[in-house]
């Protein structure tokens, strides 16, 4: 196993987290849409890359505190899996999302 | 014996509080041994340090032969040590057996089956955590800790709040993985429950610590019976062990 897959969690473990953060972007996502339909009268579905790089950190940091919320940190601590490897794949659906919106927008 | 785990000269202060000056924890393998101390002496916070889950002002961290400045728990959980906090560490919606599963899948030892067997929670297997008692909890995370079949066990106060019947089930437990060379720490007030289970004490007080040597020593050590035990207290202690030492 390389050093890199011994710090992530085992893989229903691995899914959950990612399923999360997906749900999280969405959530995130629906608020920016929304918060933009308020202002401006027309929902911007494109964010500039700045932006979207920085919704996806706030995903992550989301998921980090809904792993705490849930009182999986200290678990997860037991299986090796650090805090920035949580925040890392709660981010990686937020900037995966965050790259199909910017690649569709663009066409 | 074989030392598996070393927390050396360790400082900690909060708020420019002083909680630890110098304290030294060691964990050998195949040893169960008792950290004991009045509250807020520095216990948790020796325990905390150990694991890495909180950073000493100074003193290192030793731990299957490496020494760590700034240790972290999940370098140091992957490495052999397995840490039962005093506060909640399962989460409430995966049930019992999602739980195990987990530990064994993940480092590919252990049984997760034998492990609940040992501690009697394969009953409630496949009910959610935060649907368990108190007891039946701290049962579950212990199972977690056979099934990783750790190099060291750090458990902070693990009968506190727990029923004899499942004390009971957790110092066989503790004792089962002491016999399979796993280097175990405890701490706690349940003197008279933990010295029947300890192989060595260890004293923590006015921010260091003393290795009293054996629960029997510990009990006649006028210095410890007077500052924590009391009088009464030690003296029953020392009937207590004598009595069990010439039983065996």
């Amino acid at each position: 196993m390389s050093p890199f897959a011994a710090r992530l969690p085992e893989r229903s473990l691995t899914v959950a987290l990612l399923r999360r953060g997906a749900v999280l972007w969405l959530l995130a996502r629906l608020m920016v849409g929304s918060m933009s339909a308020a202002v401006s009268g027309h929902g911007s579905v494109g964010l500039l890359p700045p932006t979207a790089l920085a919704l996806a950190l706030a995903v992550g940091a989301l998921g980090l505190l809904d792993a705490r919320r849930r009182n999986e940190h200290r678990f997860l601590a037991n299986l090796g899996v650090s805090q920035i490897v949580i925040v890392t794949l709660s981010t990686i659906p937020a900037l995966l999302g965050e790259l199909a919106v910017g690649v569709g927008g663009l066409r | 014996m074989t030392l598996v785990l070393r927390a050396d000269s360790i400082g900690k202060a909060f708020a420019g509080r002083s909680v630890l000056t110098a304290a030294t924890l060691r964990a050998h393998a195949g040893e169960i041994s008792f950290l004991v101390g009045r509250n807020g002496c520095g216990k948790s916070t020796l325990l905390n340090i150990a694991t890495g889950a909180l950073q000493a002002d100074h003193g290192t961290v030793t731990f299957q032969g490496r020494a760590y400045l700034r240790p972290t728990w999940p370098a140091l959980a992957r490495q052999g040590l397995y840490y039962l906090p005093d506060r909640e560490l399962l989460s409430p919606d995966r049930t019992v057996r999602q739980h195990l599963a987990a530990v064994t899948r993940q480092f590919g030892v252990g049984d997760s089956e034998a492990a609940a067997r040992v501690c009697d929670v394969v009953k409630f297997l496949d009910r959610r955590c935060g649907d368990l008692s108190a007891g039946e909890r701290r049962r579950v995370e212990v199972a977690t800790a056979i099934a990783r079949e750790p190099g060291c066990l750090l458990a902070d106060e693990p009968l506190r709040h727990i029923d004899p019947h499942d004390r009971m089930l957790i110092a066989k437990a503790f004792q089962h993985m002491s016999s399979r060379g796993c280097a175990v720490v405890v701490t706690g007030h349940d003197v008279e429950d933990l010295f029947d289970l300890a192989g060595s004490v260890v004293w923590c007080t006015d921010g260091t610590t003393y290795e009293l040597g054996t629960p029997a020593a510990a009990a006649a050590n006028w210095r410890f019976a007077g500052t924590y035990l009391g009088a009464a207290r030690a003296a029953r202690l020392v009937d207590d062990l004598g009595t069990l030492t010439a039983a065996t």
